[in-house]
């Protein structure tokens, strides 16, 4: 069990940082890897394809994804695009 | 209320963008959520000029135009990049397909469709012109007057 946590605003900018970081957690067959979104403030739509790719490959690896924390109104956003029904969401 | 903005085509003037409309929205006195979500169809606008309109490594700008009249909040992107019309050629999103079917492009739009109320595109005079409206609420506006 890894932790990740993700601060600040996931928009174009800081998009590359947080894939890196996510990469870099993700390193094993079968590893179950929580996002912790607590301190996310903002997620764009690139930032959503960051995360559907890592869950993609996780869960393709005998893994699991989960992503916790999320602020209300990230959170909308993952609802409005239909992301909350993909992802194992925790509060 | 008329406000403009010209940004160039590189990602790390979207701080600039962001500036832009959390002002825009303090001046309208725009509540957090429409703040954000603003914030969020506009960073998707302007994320895909950047990305697309123009041939790699080769500086542009394109401009932001946003006027207030009456309960309608209108924006209008402008870029002279290649015609491209993003509400005609956006996929439709399934977003009830699971993770391994969900295609990776096309949310951007979806996203500013979602939001806003009416989002149209037209190619006039060798511009690119993205045209985004969302109708802000009476009691919005009555704040607005207030303030002003």
């Amino acid at each position: 069990m890894k932790t990740v946590y993700i601060d600040g605003p996931l928009d174009a900018v800081h998009l590359d940082e947080v894939k890196q970081k996510i990469a870099e957690a993700a390193t094993e067959l079968g590893d179950i890897i929580t996002l912790d979104c607590t301190a996310m403030s903002y997620i764009c739509s690139s930032g959503l394809r960051v995360f559907l790719q890592m869950h993609k490959e996780v869960t393709a690896a005998g893994g699991k994804l989960i992503i916790k924390g999320l602020q209300p109104l990230v959170k909308n956003v993952f609802d409005m695009t239909g992301f909350s029904q993909i992802f194992n969401i925790e509060a | 209320m008329e406000r403009q903005l010209t940004l160039y085509n590189r990602v790390e003037e979207l701080s600039r963008l962001t500036e832009f409309v959390e002002q825009l929205c303090d001046e309208l006195s725009l509540d957090a959520v429409l703040s954000f979500n603003l914030n969020l169809v506009l960073e998707e606008a302007v994320t895909n000029v950047v990305n697309y309109a123009y041939p790699p490594g080769e500086e542009h700008t394109l401009t932001l135009k946003a006027q207030a009249e009456g309960d309608m909040l209108t924006f209008i992107l402008r870029d002279q990049g290649k015609p491209f019309d993003p509400v005609a050629q956006a996929p439709d999103v399934d977003t009830t397909l699971p993770a391994s079917e969900r295609p990776i492009g096309g949310l951007g739009i979806y996203i500013i469709k979602q939001i806003m109320d009416e989002v149209s595109y037209q190619y006039l005079d060798g511009s690119n012109e993205l045209t985004m409206k969302k109708k802000i609420s009476q009691q919005q506006q009555t704040e607005t007057t207030d303030t002003e």
